[in-house]
């Protein structure tokens, strides 16, 4: 007789790894087969990665896209942890590459749905972070699917990074941990912490599987295979497979930049950037067609600033469009299109602004900006603009669109000053007024006495700036300045840069010890709107498995001002967070959001113990305004605290005045 | 001195308090019980009883009571107010009356606090008096021309329900944006803790911690004289609001002295302080420069005096 588990009956083996078994059975009540994972009783031991296993899988379960391999069930019984997942008939991608190279054709059938598929999961804030063929099975018709989202988290230090790949049990191993050697992104390499950009690698490293038949490194043990991520570059594509069309070999290599800033920022915009390659290839040139010509599709998202930075706008932008920040690809553009302009830029120097806090500092802004105009406007190849213009920007926030708007400028020189006693230091910045990008950026420390000094070092930085070629400035260095104020100005600068890379950098700042850092970068976040919703997902989880609530707690607030209805079940997952403030930020977000889907989740969290989680539940179901609260609320108005009985009061009559509307 | 006129004085709302009051004002005895405020019944015996026990300690020729609702001045009719006992089907002054064998007057607490300041308290020698009371709820009386004003049917002086926000929150009165739905002491509570959600910065002040299980308004009020940023912050800005409302109110009656009571004032100099800046600078100064604003003097015997001080100026003028 064959065993069962729960409403599962197991059918045959399909393997053993560090994580547990896997089996193929059929669940009785649904009468279909399924994948059944049951984890290693060890692994489950711990209090801790438990919850946190469990919270990973039940967010990846909320997953739902037909490229995505569903997971139906994360369970417990007879003291056994178990995962039933979509059982699916095909073949590894692993297997149907078999060590050779993929037609152009068939590699981007196979690369959209995959892209596609881990496009939506990093909208939703879910890293897959063990990304490779061996977790792609492909259908008999062509249907990728993509396995374990969620699981690779479960992985312990223990056993960490001893496999090897073994391509003949590609599917039944349980995955290594923390990612596989060879798909491993260097960061992950490195151990440190991986965001959605850690995919994005791992989904360049199977392109360039599929591209050649082989992996990009090879190695005899998975330290070998480490360091070799970490420092070697890999062969060219085209040197391995030169009929590999030029325009796949450049998108894999971005994604396989080493450094995450470098790489794609968003899946998004990698998919965008296949589907422009799928056009190019079924036009029949085998290769993109000349700047000159207007394309046939629009990108995906027209209005998107991802699509900015991307391979399509670099491709078929005129010359003028194109963003000058723009770190790798963008160079060889930039320098021609340098090299064709020889008309003048125009650039506005701003006054610097005072973040010493004492106003009588002020001057030394207006005077550093006013005699630099003066030192730059013996440059030819500048337009200054003259210092009467420009004293109205003075402490202000500056958004460069609007300064571009306003004079007509390419460029503009801002910073800020802090001045203590007979020290100051200065931060300038030389930013491209048309997207935001940072180009330059420099901090400068001196005695106030040496004014000369600075103006000169900060005229010759900006001198050799605009002569070399733009690599725009990593925001994240912005950000790591020791002083809080001056974090805190690189937050707001950040907050209008259309630099791709500064959503993650400010995700990154939510994690700054610096309450008032936090709270600006929350700000900013928010106003980027639903593109931010995957990465501050990934960075709540995040928090919460290192159980810095602190930062979980603000990543919970920007969740719910952002107001992106579609995270809903993970603000539902959230209301039973260990971190009580985390969970009332989600009750908070569902109120927003009228998320009617918690109202009983939310009734039962009026119940609780803590006073906050009361009132924040008491809140949630006023802005809901569901008539099946009303006795719960009602039961409120007798609580022992002032605030939530006022607060059950305001829901009451809230939903009363529902009621005769 | 046997033949000295007493009276009773009760101050109703969620608690009872029953005192029994000379006729200069002064208290000899006071008691007080929690209300039963789900079944009138016990309420009505509770009111009876408490009464009964207080006049066996001296003659009292007249029981006034304090409630904390409005108060039908033409046909003693109570009406029900949220917290409260719902006593709107009941003739509470007749079932007192016959059951005490003495008269029986009903008057808004708010008025019988303001009375009783006026007559012993703060606002003693003034003719022209605005007494508020901040505690559950908002509440004032008016004396004019050294005459309590009830308005034509007794409803005068709710200013717990003046308007001071056009797009503010829903209030338990059916309408939205009142002074309550801000400075009471509950609401006073619910801002602490909302600030606490859209700041997590203030998760350091001592009140935060606190907050996991119960808080109530007192906490706030003594967490505020401990300096605690948090509740000085939430503090200040009731103060302002108050001031707001209360310059309106000095620019249309000319008054003469505001009295501030209730339990929410037990923060005093502080609220004090940011309410006259903000009334000052909301009034024309000329009514501004000859108004008072101070705090009470009798506290929480106000209510159970001016209730007494009711009852006897009724006998004298043989209305009771
Ligand atoms: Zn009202």
């Amino acid at each position: 007789m064959s065993r069962m588990i729960s409403h599962y009956r197991l059918e045959e083996e399909l393997g053993q790894g560090g994580m547990g078994s896997v089996y193929k059975a059929f669940d009785e009540t649904l009468d279909r087969w399924v994948v059944l994972k049951i984890l290693a009783p060890e692994l489950m031991a711990e209090e801790f990665s438990r919850k946190r296993f469990l919270r990973e899988a039940r967010l990846a379960s909320a997953l739902d896209h037909a490229n995505i391999c569903t997971i139906y069930e994360t369970a417990e019984a007879d003291n056994q942890f178990f995962i039933a997942m979509q059982f699916i008939e095909g073949r590894t991608l692993k297997r149907v590459i078999n060590g050779r190279p993929m037609s152009a054709d068939s590699l981007l059938a196979i690369a959209l749905q995959v892209a596609d598929a881990l496009a939506s999961a990093h909208a939703k804030g879910i890293v897959h972070r063990d990304v490779k063929s061996g977790n792609i099975m492909i259908t008999p018709r062509g249907q990728a699917k993509v396995l374990d989202f969620g699981l690779a988290k479960l992985m312990t230090e223990k056993g960490r990074a001893t496999e090897m790949e073994h391509p003949a049990d590609e599917l039944t191993r349980l995955g290594a941990p923390m990612g596989t050697p060879s798909y491993m992104s260097p960061e992950q390499a490195r151990g440190e912490r991986v965001d959605h950009r850690s995919d994005i690698y791992s989904f360049g490293v199977v392109l360039y599987e599929m591209a050649t038949g082989r992996l990009p490194f090879r190695a005899s043990s998975s330290v070998d295979m480490m360091h070799a991520v970490m420092h070697d570059t890999p062969r060219a594509v085209k040197e391995v497979n030169h009929q590999s069309p030029e325009e796949l070999a450049a998108i894999i290599e971005q994604a396989m930049a080493k450094e995450p800033g470098e790489r794609y920022q968003s899946m998004q915009q990698m998919l965008e950037d296949l589907q422009t390659f799928g056009v190019a290839l079924r036009l029949g040139s085998g290769g993109v067609p000349d700047g000159a010509t207007v394309p046939f599709i629009a990108p995906r998202r027209a209005t998107s600033r991802k699509t900015l930075g991307g391979f399509f706008n670099r491709l078929f932008a005129r010359k003028d469009d194109s963003p000058l920040y723009h770190a790798q690809t963008a160079r060889r553009d930039e320098a021609q299109a340098l090299s064709v302009q020889p008309s003048k830029k125009a650039l506005a120097v701003l006054p610097f602004r005072n973040l010493s806090g004492e106003a009588q500092a002020d001057f030394y802004g207006l005077s550093l900006a006013d005699s630099l105009i003066t030192a730059l406007g013996n440059i030819r190849s500048l337009a200054l603009t003259p210092s009467g213009a420009v004293e109205r920007f003075q402490n202000q926030a500056i958004n460069p669109a609007s300064v571009r708007a306003e004079l007509g400028v390419d460029l503009i020189l801002m910073g800020n000053f802090l001045k203590a006693g007979e020290r100051v230091r200065v931060t300038a910045q030389l930013v491209d007024a048309r997207s935001g990008g940072i180009l330059w950026s420099e901090k400068i420390d001196s005695e106030t006495s040496d004014a000369l000094a600075i103006h000169d070092r900060i005229s010759r930085e900006i001198l050799a700036g605009l002569s070399q070629e733009h690599v725009a400035v990593d925001p994240m260095l912005l950000l790591r300045d020791e002083n809080e104020e001056m974090r805190l100005d690189a937050v707001r600068t950040l907050e209008f840069s259309h630099d791709p890379r500064a959503l993650s950098a400010l995700v990154e700042a939510m994690r700054d010890t610096s309450l008032k850092v936090k709270a600006e970068a929350v700000a900013a976040v928010v106003k980027l709107g639903e593109e931010a919703t995957g990465p501050v997902i990934q960075l709540l989880n995040d928090a919460i498995d290192e159980e810095d609530y602190l930062t979980a707690r603000y990543a919970a607030k920007a969740m719910g001002l952002i107001g992106d209805r579609s995270i809903s079940q993970v603000l539902v997952e959230l209301l039973q967070c260990e971190d009580d403030f985390v969970a009332c930020e989600a009750a908070l977000a569902l109120g927003r959001l009228k998320g009617t889907m918690a109202v009983a989740h939310l009734t039962r969290m009026l119940e609780d113990q803590n006073g906050n989680k009361r009132f924040a539940a008491a809140e949630a179901l006023g802005q809901i305004c569901d008539t099946g609260s009303r006795e719960a609320l009602q039961r409120r108005l007798s609580d022992d605290d002032d605030g939530v009985r006022a607060k059950a009061r305001w829901a009451l009559n809230r939903l009363r005045k529902a009621d005769r509307a | 001195m046997s033949s000295e006129q007493l009276f009773l004085g009760l101050d109703v709302g969620r608690t009872i308090r029953c005192a029994l009051v000379r006729g200069d004002g002064q208290i000899l005895c006071q008691q007080r019980v929690v209300a039963e405020v789900s079944d009138p019944q016990i309420f009505i015996d509770q009111l009876i009883e408490t009464s009964n026990k207080m006049r066996s300690k001296g003659e009292v020729a007249a029981v006034g009571v304090g409630w904390a609702g409005l108060v039908d001045y033409e046909t003693h009719r109570l009406e029900a107010m949220p917290n409260l006992v719902d006593a709107s089907s009941f003739n509470l002054r007749s079932e007192m009356q016959s059951a005490l064998g003495l008269p029986v007057i009903f008057d808004n607490d708010a008025n019988a606090a303001a009375y009783a300041e006026w007559l012993c308290g703060a606002a003693r020698g003034y003719k022209d008096v605005f007494y508020v009371t901040m505690g559950t709820g908002i509440g004032a009386g008016i004396i004019m021309g050294g005459k309590l004003q009830r308005g034509c049917r007794g409803f005068a002086g709710e200013f717990g329900h003046f308007k001071i926000d056009l797009d503010g929150l829903e209030c338990a009165c059916g309408s939205a944006g009142c002074l309550e739905t801000i400075a009471s002491g509950p609401n006073i509570v619910r801002r602490v803790r909302e600030q606490l959600f859209s700041d997590p910065a203030f998760s350091i002040s001592k009140l935060a911690a606190d907050m996991e299980s119960t808080l109530q308004c007192e906490r706030v009020v003594e967490a505020a004289k401990e300096e605690d940023e948090l509740a000085l912050s939430v503090l200040r800005e009731t103060g302002r609001v108050l001031g707001m409302a209360l310059a309106s109110v000095i620019n249309l009656l000319n008054i003469e002295i505001v009295v501030l009571g209730g339990g929410v004032m037990a923060a005093s100099e502080l609220l004090l302080n940011s309410i006259r800046e903000e009334a000052r600078k909301r009034t024309m100064s000329p009514s501004f420069d000859c108004c008072r604003i101070v705090a009470a003097s009798l506290e929480l015997e106000a209510g159970m005096i001016g209730a007494a001080m009711l009852a006897r100026d009724a006998l004298q003028n043989g209305c009771a």
